[in-house]
Parts: structure tokens; sequence; C-alpha cells
């Protein structure tokens, strides 16, 4: 055999078994998430969240909401925030530098007056400028810090740091929260006695279309945009079947940035966010569950297949090309800076199972694709392609591909099912039929960008145009 | 989470060598019959659903006028005369014979009973025996299934079924999670301060939510007994002892003093962090000089605990000690015991000064601080 042939060899049963076992992964994933879903629904059918929200006892949570030039939205955002159904809060919101009127708006709305506040700067982050208190009896759960510009990250440790409560929960302003939602992502941390919960966090879905009113989702529809509509598709494959099977191995790494509860002490001892990395909420995970693995301290990330949370999702190929791009540089900044664990068996699931998941089958898998869509143009060309067998596995995957989604699209259907018309749920179907071909090839090509930037030292975080929920349509 | 083209089409060209296309199109009709199947189920589930909740609706809206007239009934002729109406008699014959209405009606009785109190309850958990659907109760608690065991123990308790309560109060200990929670709440319910005798022989832990739940009912019992609380204080269950202490902060049980006292020296810390708490409830001048003596060997977490006690009752026996932790090396704790110091001492605030530097942060904002936070 000579040199060639063995490179060909080699290659091919690489990346055969690669393929295999990355379907294996699909398949497990699907399987082992229904007991998990199943168990959730039915504990949460005994459960009554009302409890919650009118006990003294549940414990005292820091709501720490970031905002950046938010000024159109900013006054009913903070005041949805406040209308929260849960007894033992505070509201913090952080105002990270915005160039726009956001500040003077919330002085006005709030009756914010600068009070002296004393905190421990656990973590470094840029300057605090004032901290404001309501002069109205009526918002005394809300806190306002105005902050010199540093980022999302920056400003969310500013919120570690003057948090005066155990449990934090990170939300992104701009999203609508379902009516218990607050109730149903803090309950893991009173459910476990064994294991310390160090972080929770829900589903988050997609708002597009759907009828909001007082900053409440009315009525549920699916979108009518074909971007936002196959996003609705991985959101239900991404939360209801990979996070909830990954909760069930106690391997989850990423709480999504949108909605999300953390223990404190824990997240200050691990460091806070890290600034330098546009994925921080993956690298603030991951950062925990290290810290606790070399403690040795038992512990477990939650997970609640509930939708909790909604969310505008971009409905632009532009808009959606930087998400991606910056999910992809997030991914692979927040592997490297935690190379440690890459099959190290001190780490446990963490470092056998969860990181190297990430590492093969989040991160080189673009890349993977976009290898093999050259070798098949430059192949094709040469005309070395035997087209028989590409038909048939062009078909056997896209077939794969399909049954994934489909399979997800029942689950939807027995669990939550948030689409009610027939007709949305065979839309769905479509839709899943036509995303290898139109959105699958563009995701792949974000994630190559993405690399592309990284190489480049690109840190930038991509502006994310939203269209806003007001004046959605009503039927 | 992205399946589609992940099998890339550099492994289209080098798998040739290794996989038979027809054994790949074999494969993938395979897939296709399975997605067919998918499809076809979600159809059939979503048509069957719709039928269901209908039928649900239609019976949900016979049992609300049903139940309404039902609550209204003030005296035994009442009662019986709405079991002769021509609408309960059809329910009732309904009831005899699907299950499917039994259910629905079980459901719908939960919920009334659950909003209502007094004698309309007492008629809704009445007619839930006429109608035998106790029997539906029952016999779902003998299932193996933990989900249905558990709603059962919850339809039972809901609907005040007390003669049932030693099937129930079996299931206390029980090796599952839902089902133990389930039977303790239920007997809870049923029996109130009573029903905590569980703690007795209780192995599993109570989890928080399971504390809370408990307080709950029994905030809802007028009928108050602390018998067992002394003992529980001194369960070899940690998570008995943090509940006893919650009974103690709740219901202000000056009479366990001493023993909550000796559960500052419990190994375990959130029983130390609950003793705090208690004892913050029923309070007596001794503690300080427990408080101080036991605050070196704690964690940062309960020495704020510490600190804050002190700033409620600290007394100027507790001035030495407070001034000192004014140079702790946390600042937490250093704050923690300034305002301690500022809330008990006199004149606390040229104590400050003679011991902080008052012009450098925190303590030049802190100062500001504690004044508006006494003048609010």
């Amino acid at each position: 055999m000579n040199w060639q042939q063995f490179l060909v060899d080699f290659l091919t049963w690489v990346i055969f078994l690669y393929s295999i076992v990355l379907l294996l992964c699909y398949i497990f994933i699907a399987f082992y998430s229904i007991g998990e879903t199943r168990k959730y629904i039915r504990k949460s059918s005994f459960t009554d969240y009302s409890i919650m929200a009118v006990s003294e006892h549940t414990p005292s949570i820091s709501i720490l909401a970031p905002a950046y030039n938010e000024g159109a939205t900013i006054i009913e955002n903070v005041r949805s925030l406040l209308n929260i159904h849960y007894n033992n809060m505070e509201v913090i919101v952080l105002n990270d530098g915005s160039k726009d009127d956001s500040m003077q708006k919330l002085m006005d709305a709030y009756q914010l007056v600068e009070v002296p506040y004393v905190f421990t700067a656990h973590i470094a982050t840029k300057p605090v400028r004032a901290i404001y208190r309501s002069s109205n009896p009526v918002y005394k759960k809300l806190l306002v810090v105005d902050k010199q510009n540093g980022g999302k990250a920056d400003a969310l440790n500013v919120g570690i740091n003057i948090a005066s409560n155990d449990i934090l929960v990170c939300i992104d302003v701009d999203c609508i929260l379902e009516q218990d939602a607050m109730q149903k992502l803090i309950k893991p941390f009173l459910e476990e006695k064994e294991k310390r919960v160090i972080a929770t966090g829900g589903v988050v879905r997609i708002a597009n279309s759907c009828e909001v009113k007082d900053g409440k989702i009315i009525r549920v529809h699916l979108p009518e945009e074909f971007i936002p509509r196959v996003q609705t598709l991985e959101y239900i494959r991404a939360f209801l079947l990979g996070r909830m099977a990954w909760s069930r191995l106690n391997g989850l790494l990423l709480i999504s940035g949108a909605f999300g509860a953390f223990d404190r002490e824990i997240a200050i001892k691990a460091g806070g966010y890290d600034h330098n990395t546009v994925g921080e909420d993956m690298e603030l995970v991951v950062r925990m569950r290290r810290y606790m693995e070399e403690k040795k301290i038992p512990y477990k990330v939650a997970y609640i297949p509930d939708p909790l949370c909604w969310t505008e999702a971009p409905a632009s190929f532009k808009i959606l090309g930087r998400q991606r791009n910056r999910w992809t540089r997030g991914t692979i900044e927040t592997l490297k800076l935690h190379r440690k664990m890459f099959f190290n068996p001190s780490y446990g699931v963490l470092g056998m199972i969860s990181y190297p998941y990430w590492f093969f089958f989040e991160f080189l898998a673009p890349l993977i694709e976009f290898a093999g869509f050259v070798a098949f143009v430059v192949f094709a060309v040469l005309g070395l392609m035997d087209w028989s067998f590409f038909f048939a596995l062009l078909v056997f995957i896209l077939s794969f591909g399909f049954l994934y989604s489909v399979f997800a699209i029942l689950m939807e259907v027995l669990t939550y099912n948030q689409y009610r018309k027939r007709k949305e749920i065979f839309n769905l179907m479509l839709t899943a039929f036509l995303e290898p071909f139109i959105f699958h090839p563009f995701v792949v090509w974000s994630a190559v960008r993405g690399n592309i930037d990284l190489l480049r030292k690109k840190k930038s975080w991509g502006e994310m145009t939203r269209q806003g929920f007001a004046g959605k349509k009503k039927n | 989470m992205q399946p589609g083209l992940v099998f890339n089409y550099i492994t289209l060209y080098l798998l040739d060598a290794v996989v038979d296309p027809l054994q790949l199109l074999a494969v993938t009709l395979f897939f296709v019959c399975i997605i067919a199947g998918v499809v076809l189920f979600i159809l059939f589930y979503l048509i069957r659903r719709t039928g269901r909740s209908m039928r649900r609706r239609s019976l949900r809206e016979q049992y609300s006028n049903c139940i309404s007239e039902l609550a209204v009934c003030e005296t035994d002729e009442e009662l019986q005369s709405f079991l002769q109406q021509p609408d309960t008699q059809r329910i009732t014959r309904l009831l005899e014979h699907e299950a499917f209405s039994r259910r629905v009606i079980i459901t719908e009785l939960l919920k009334t009973v659950k909003n209502m109190s007094g004698n309309a309850a007492t008629n809704v958990c009445w007619f839930y025996e006429q109608a035998n659907l106790q029997h539906d109760s029952l016999l779902r608690l003998q299932n193996g299934a933990w989900h249905v065991k558990a709603r059962a123990i919850q339809e039972l308790s809901g609907l005040r079924q007390n003669k049932y309560i030693t099937k129930i109060y079996r299931h206390t200990n029980n090796a599952n999670e839902l089902v133990r929670n389930e039977a303790r709440t239920a007997v809870v319910k049923l029996t109130g301060f009573e029903g905590l005798r569980f703690l007795d022989v209780a192995t599993y832990p109570l989890t928080e939510w399971q504390q809370l739940c408990l307080l709950y009912e029994l905030s809802l019992h007028s009928n108050r007994s602390f018998e067992g609380v002394q003992r529980w204080l001194q369960s070899s269950n940690s998570s008995v002892t943090e509940f006893a202490l919650r009974l103690v902060e709740v219901y202000h049980l000056h009479a366990c003093f001493s023993t909550v006292t000796s559960c500052l020296k419990h190994a375990a810390k959130p029983v130390r962090k609950k003793a705090l708490a208690a004892l913050k409830e029923i309070y007596d001048p001794a503690i300080n000089e427990i408080l101080v003596a036991m605050f070196p060997a704690e964690d940062a977490d309960v020495q704020i605990l510490i600190l804050q006690m002190l700033k409620e009752f600290g007394t100027e026996e507790e001035q030495a000690f407070l001034l000192q932790q004014l140079l702790h090396e946390q600042q937490e704790i250093k704050v923690a015991a300034a305002r301690a110091v500022y809330y008990t001492q006199p004149d606390a605030e040229s104590l400050l000064r003679q011991r902080v530097q008052t012009d450098t942060y925190p303590w030049n904002v802190l100062l500001v601080q504690l004044k508006q936070e006494v003048l609010l």
C-alpha cells in the first residue's frame, strides 16, 4: 500500500466513524430526552407554583437586566420586570453606558435619585458612575446602576457585585416572560438536598408573529417569515431534545443568556462573566462547572423544558449571519479557554462527554461539512464523482435530518404544543423539509466566517437590530 | 444542534469504498417509512386530541352547572333532592359507565374544592363519595406508576377523604420522591399539625420545596400543636431539624429556645443558618454571648448572619467584638459589622470615625448610606 492509498483509507474511516458517531449521538439524544421531559411534565402537573409566589420562605433573588441603548422600550421592559410574580426579589437594571436617553427616561419614569451604596468588587469591572433608587416606595425593588460601557459581560459582573441575594437571574430586558417563569426557574434550587444546584435554565421560544399586549404573549403563532420559522424548529430541536438529554446526563454546558439563574456565590468564586469572549453565557456555565469539579463539590445544572421566555429571532440573513458568527466565536473561545478538560477524566461527564461532544460536533461539524462541500465541487469538476452513490447518500442524509426534525415536532405536539392549529404543525414540517436546502448552508457558512473572524481576532458583538414586539398582527 | 448535512460531501466520495449505495437506499427507505409513521401519528393524535378536548369541554360545562347547584345546598334534604334531579341522575349514569368522564369530573371537583370553603366545599366532597369516585382514586393508589399513585393521593386529600389517611400515611416514606412528597403534604392537609408525625420516622430528606409546601398547608390550619418540635429539632435527619427550626421561626416557639441554641453547634451549615433565623424570632439576650463565641469558627456567610442578628439585638457588651470586626479582611463582614455598630451602639458615628478612615472608600460612602437607611 502506498502512502496516498493509506491516506485516503485513513480519511475514509475517520470520517465514516465521525459520521456514524454523530448520527448515533442524535439518536441517543432524541430517545434520552424523552424520559427527562416526561418525568418533568408529570412532576410539574402536581406542582402548585402559586405557593412560591406568596411564600415568605422562597429564596430571595436578584434580577440582573443589562441595557444598552434600549431607550425605545426601557420603561416598559423594566415595568414588566417589576411586575414579575415573585415575593423576595430585587431588580437591578444595569445601564451599560448607553449613548441614547435610556438613563434619563428611567430617571423620569421611576423617580430615581442617586444613593450612596457600598458594594464589594468581587469581580473587576468598568467603573460604576452612580447607583439610583426610586423615591417612590412602589418601586422599592428597583435599583438602577449607571456604569461606563464595557459590554454585556461587564455589566452583568457589576450586577453580580452589587446583588444582595444568593440567586442571580440574568435576563435580556427585551424578553417576554411567562407569568410563572420565575417560580419555575427557581424551583430546582429548592429541590436538591444531595447536590448543590449552581444554575438553571429554561426553554426560550421565538415570539415573531405572536400577539403581544402589555408585555405579555396573548396568542402564540408560528412565525410567518421563513427565517424565524426555521429558527423555531431549530429551537424546538435544541431545547426539547438536546438540552433535556444533556440535563439528564448532568452535562449541560449552555444556559441561554436570555434567561438563566445562577448561584451567586459560585459565580463569584468562578470569577464571574468573562468579558473577553462573545459567548459569555456558555463560558460562565463551563467555568462554574469546572470550579465545582475541581473542588469536588457535588453539583447540578438543571434545565426546564417549560417555555419560560419569548424572544424575537433575527428575521433577515444579515442579522442571522452576525448572530451565528458570534455563537461560533463564543463556542471556540470557550472551548479554547477550557481545553484542559478535553478528555480529562478528573472532570467526569464534563471532561469526557460534554466537552468532546461540543468540540467534535458543534465546533468541527460546520468546518468538516464546508470542507466536504469544497471537495465535492472539486471532484465533480474533475469527473471523479460516483453520481449513483452521491444521490444514495444525499437522500439518506436528508431523510435522517428530516426524521430528526419530525421527531422533535412530535415531542412538541405531545408535550407543550404551543402551536395549536394543525396547519401550523404541517407548516413546521414543510419548513423542516426546506431547511437543508435554504437555511442550513447559510448557517454553515456563517459558522465558517465565525472561524475566519476569530483567526482575524475580531471581537465585535455584531449589531442585532430588532423589529420589536409592538404592532404585531392581531388576528 | 443541526443534523442537516453534517454527513458531508467528502464522506460521499470516500465512503464509496465501504458502503454499498443499495444498502444506503434501503436504510433511507426505512427512514422514510418511520417519517410517514410519525407524520400519520401526529395527524391522528391531533384529531384525537381535538375530539377529546371538545368532549372534555362539553363535560365541564355540564359538570360546572351541576357543581354550582351542589355548592349552594344547605341541608340534607336539599342534597337529596339535588341527587334526584334529572340532570344529576344523567351525570351519575354517565359516571358509572365512562372512565374518561370520571377523570374529568374528579379534576373539576378538585379545582372547585380548592377555591371553596365551608359548606360548599363539604358538599363537593360529599358528592365525590356519593358518585363512588373515591373508588377510582383508591384503584389508582394501588397502581405501580409513581405519577398515578401521586395523583391519587392528591385527589383523596384534596377531596378530604380523611378515612383513607392510613393508606396515604404508608407512603410518607415512599422511595419515590414525588409519591412521598404528595403523601406528606396530604397527611398535613387532612390532619394539620398532627400529620407531621411522619417526621419521627422520615429517613429521606425533606427538600426546601417540600418544606414550603408543608408550611403552606399548616398555615391553613388553626388547631396548632407543637408536641413533636423538640424531638424533631434533635432528629438525626438534618432536613427534619431544618424544618423544625422553620416551625420555631414561623410560630415563635419560645419554649424551644435551648434546643434551638444547641442547633448552632450542628455539623450541617444549613441547620446552623436556620437556627440563627429561628433565634431572631425567639430572641433572648443570653444568645449574644453564644453568637460572639461561635463567630470565629464560622464561614463568611454565617458570620454575616451573626452580624445581622447583632444589628438587631446587639448591646454595649458586644461593642469591642463589633469594633474588632471593622478590621476584618473581608469587606462584606466589615460593612455588616459597621452596620451593627451604627444601629446598636451609642454615639456610633464617632466610634466609627475613631476606628476607621472615614474619608476613604468604603467608609465615606457607608456612613452616608447608613444615615439614609436610618432616616428611611
